[in-house]
């Protein structure tokens, strides 16, 4: 028993747990916390895998500006008597049906005696020793300028947004 | 000479046309004039009637006939047929009719519809003509239709009352049993005689040529064929003459004018059946099962009907159950092979059945009832009915008159055994019985009605009318007994007698029979054969219908519903996905996925298993 | 599988949570009536798609950088997508005085017009 894997029960099991509890809470709020819980476990999965940079990035972004831009929104709208629940549809367990089978599936697909599945199934995680920001930014701004195009449509979705709120 | 001139025995016809057409425009067409002319008419037809038995006893038959219907081949003649069958019946049937028309005359001048009934008894007249006259089968067939008809008009003369209605439609509905029978018959008879003659004037059946049908539907037909045919020509015959399981109909015909009654019920329509079985006779009683079902129904309805009426207390259905008795009579003298017994006895008794009708109809006119407990004592006040009762009453025992050289001549075909013999002796003191019973309580007991009532009505002109019409009927009745063959008196004679004896003890002020509950029970109501069918047709109509109606709505109604709701579940499901709903898209997703997945996985597994891997 | 979890943590675990995050968000996604709380629940199946690709990532590590990038941009995305469609929350709540989708969709369909 490693620590790696003490730390990745940890992590999966209080990532499933908050999920679970942030979509079942009826107060918005409280699944606004539970969500961060969420996002903070995701960055430590990816730390455990040795994605530092994105562990980074998700951090910045999912567990500090995404919440206050949804907590903001939360106050705004601030309705009281809203039907936060689940399960109040009525095809939800159709849904629920559906994705116990879906599991099923996957499952049964997973398991299927196959060398392919055989190597995923016993692949361990091979944890970079060095720092892979020098790969990653030459790789975003030099070989695939991503970040560029994501400014560019982040600068037209506001403009688009804030032309449609003019009126 | 008749070869050009037969053609006037249908002269009814064209007088029935004109009162009805004078009817239709509205013409000022009195009583007198509607009466004087179908009198005439019927008069004239009566006499042309005389003058062709006398010519057919010397000549072959004459047949005058025209193309009615022409279809490629196929050619249906219309005409007429003259020969010593014809001859008489018609003769028969004219005379009683003359006289009925002066008697109705009697019995419904305060009618509102008077000439509306003279012009449907001369439409029953004609019709009834026609068919005795037919030349060949497919007219027989048409105009017993057409007869059929018309009696349902005239026993629904007053179809204002309900029952009276309902009454007409049920004698015509039981009527079309025998018509479908007898058209299925002959039409049958038809293809099996082209079949093997190829000839196509022999497509229409004329009686002419009867021998060479009959010939050739023996070579033409299986035993099997064969008896079905004959039986149902028996059927419909059986139908029309009222015989034992459909005899109930001719109960429910007498809430028609009694004159009606007196021409219809008594002598003409019921003798349609026996006039059938009599010109069809090579074919109807040449196959043994026919011939013994006729002779043990006509057994049946004789005794049967005659007990009923023994115990009936409406006058008009007593002499309705005797003329099923003595029809019976003759179907079994038919069966007997012995059918100038029978159609003398046709004859003489729908004289005498007419003539007691008539005096029936005047006692009903003077005390404005039917039931024999309302009556008595009618001698003292229209003796000359009493009389003519008498006359025919006479008659129909077989005790005198007409009747009994009829019924000597009948009893010869009964003579082969000992068993037939005695039923015929039991039916005779059974009639006898029965009408002297009506004989002693209408006219010969205290009357049990206030006689100064009727006072008013009696020894008018009217009556006078019906006085001349019942005497002139008994003295055709008296004066038969001279054209007749002599009869000779037998035991039964005795024993006829002594039952006029009992019927005076039994009935003659006092009303015995009635103590046995169980027989009364049974034969006051006809010997439950109209229960029967009433619980054999309606009920089990009911509840066949009721089980109909569940199939229909439980099972048929029940696919209908499944399909709606599958096609209207579907049909929601699809109407959900068109809605800009994603979270619905997202579940039907989810289902695709699955099915997806399971498509792919079962193709991989194909895959593996086909390389072995 | 002779190692059990505890001895030794396989890409194929991180696959497995990464899968139950990605049918929770559907649930969410499915189930909700509120719209912010199905953004939320969009949120959750991206990370754990981000979450697939890095384990799928970590499998070969002389290309691992790829999926990292990768991983970077669909976060970014993502982020502004959700920005995106809280604004829109917010007009349809303006406008509709709530964020329950199937209120919204009655309301649209008495009025005929959005």
């Amino acid at each position: 028993m490693t620590l790696n894997s003490i730390f990745f029960i940890l992590f999966s099991i209080t990532l499933i747990l908050s999920s679970v509890f942030s979509m079942v809470s009826k107060q918005m709020i409280y699944t606004l916390l539970w969500a961060m819980l969420v996002f903070l476990m995701v960055a430590g999965l990816f730390l455990l895998l040795g994605a530092t940079y994105n562990s980074m990035v998700q951090f910045l972004i999912y567990v500090v500006a995404i919440p206050v831009l949804i907590a903001v929104s939360i106050m705004l709208i601030n309705q009281r008597g809203q039907n936060n629940q689940l399960f109040k549809r009525k095809y939800s367990l159709w849904v629920l049906i559906g994705i116990f089978f879906l599991i099923l599936i996957i499952g049964e697909f997973l398991s299927l005696n196959n060398d392919f599945f055989e190597i995923i199934r016993s692949c361990s995680v091979y944890v970079n020793p060095y720092s892979d920001l020098y790969s990653i930014t030459r790789n975003l701004l030099g070989v695939y300028p991503v970040l560029l195009l994501e400014f560019a449509a982040g600068i037209v979705l506001t403009i688009v947004g804030l032309s449609y709120y003019g009126k | 000479m008749l070869e050009n001139f037969s053609w006037f025995i249908l002269v009814p016809v064209w007088i029935s046309i004109l009162i009805m057409g004078a009817r239709f425009l509205d013409l000022p067409f009195s009583k007198r004039n509607i009466v004087l002319l179908s009198v005439f008419s019927t008069l004239f037809s009566a006499i042309y009637c005389g003058i062709g038995l006398f010519y057919t006893f010397n000549n072959s038959p004459v047949e005058m006939m025209f193309n009615f219907l022409s279809i490629g081949e196929f050619h249906l003649q219309l005409g007429i047929y003259v020969d010593m069958l014809n001859t008489l019946t018609g003769l028969a049937v004219s005379v009683i009719t003359f006289v009925i028309y002066v008697y109705s005359v009697f019995y419904m001048n305060n009618e509102k519809s008077f000439s509306r009934f003279y012009s449907l008894m001369n439409l029953f007249n004609s019709t009834i003509l026609a068919f005795i006259f037919s030349p060949n089968m497919f007219q027989m067939l048409i105009f017993w239709e057409v007869v059929g008809a018309v009696s349902y008009l005239l026993i629904g003369f007053w179809y204002d009352k309900p029952k009276i209605s309902c009454d007409a439609k049920r004698v015509f509905l039981v009527n079309v049993i025998g018509d479908i029978c007898l058209f299925i018959g002959f039409i049958s008879i038809s293809a099996f005689v082209i079949a093997v003659t190829g000839d196509n004037s022999l497509a229409s059946l004329p009686f002419s040529n009867l021998n060479l049908i009959v010939t050739s539907l023996w070579a033409a037909t299986s035993p099997f064929f064969y008896t079905a045919i004959s039986i149902l020509l028996l059927i419909a015959a059986l139908v029309k003459s009222a015989q034992f399981p459909i005899n109930s109909w001719l109960i429910n015909a007498m809430s028609a004018p009694t004159p009606v009654s007196a021409l219809i019920h008594s002598s003409t329509l019921v003798m349609m059946g026996v006039f059938l079985l009599m010109r069809i006779f090579p074919i109807a009683v040449s196959n043994l099962i026919t011939v013994k079902l006729m002779i043990s129904l006509g057994v049946i309805t004789a005794v049967i009907t005659s007990i009923s009426a023994l115990f009936q207390t409406n006058i008009k259905k007593i002499l309705a159950y005797s003329t099923s008795a003595q029809l019976g009579l003759v179907m079994i003298a038919l069966g007997c092979y012995n059918p100038v017994a029978g159609i003398v006895y046709l004859i003489s008794h729908a004289f005498i059945k007419a003539l007691l009708f008539m005096c029936a109809g005047i006692v009903i006119k003077t005390v404005n009832n039917k039931n024999i407990l309302f009556m008595g004592g009618f001698r003292n006040n229209i003796p000359a009915a009493a009389i003519c009762f008498i006359v025919g009453a006479v008659a129909l025992s077989g005790l005198g008159f007409s009747g009994f050289s009829a019924k000597s001549l009948l009893s010869v075909s009964f003579c082969t055994s000992p068993a037939p013999s005695l039923l015929f002796g039991f039916v005779g003191m059974l009639t006898t019985l029965y009408i002297f019973r009506l004989y002693f309580i209408v006219f010969e007991n205290k009357p049990a009605y206030n006689a100064e009532e009727i006072n008013n009505t009696i020894n008018t002109k009217l009556y006078k009318l019906a006085y001349f019409a019942i005497i002139f009927m008994s003295l055709v009745v008296i004066l038969m007994t001279f054209v007749l063959p002599k009869g000779h008196a037998s035991l039964m004679y005795l024993f006829n007698i002594l039952m006029i004896i009992a019927a005076y003890f039994l009935y003659n002020n006092s009303l015995r029979f009635k103590k046995c509950q169980l027989l009364y029970n049974i034969a006051a109501n006809g010997f439950y054969i109209n229960k029967f069918y009433y619980w054999a047709e309606v009920i089990f109509y009911k509840y066949f219908s009721a089980c109909l109606n569940f199939i229909e709505i439980y099972i048929f109604g029940g696919i209908e519903y499944l399909i709606k709701n599958t096609l209207l579940s579907l049909s929601n499901g699809l109407h959900k996905i068109q809605l800009n709903n994603f979270q619905i898209y997202i579940t039907y997703g989810i289902w695709i996925l699955i099915f997806l997945m399971c498509v792919f996985i079962s193709i991989y597994l194909f895959i593996l298993n086909l390389f072995g891997v | 599988m002779g190692n059990s979890i505890f001895h030794c943590v396989t890409t194929y675990n991180y696959q497995i949570v990464s899968l139950i995050l990605f049918f929770v968000g559907l649930l969410g996604v499915t189930l909700s009536r509120n719209l912010i709380k199905i953004l939320i629940s969009l949120e959750f199946i991206m990370n754990a798609v981000n979450l697939l690709f890095i384990s799928f990532a970590s499998y070969k590590s002389e290309q691992a950088y790829l999926g990292y990038t990768l991983v970077i941009f669909s976060t970014g995305m993502s982020a502004l997508v959700l920005s995106v469609g809280i604004y829109f929350a917010y007009i349809l709540h303006k406008k509709f005085g709530t964020i329950d989708v199937i209120k919204i969709y009655d309301k649209y369909k008495e009025t005929g017009k959005c």
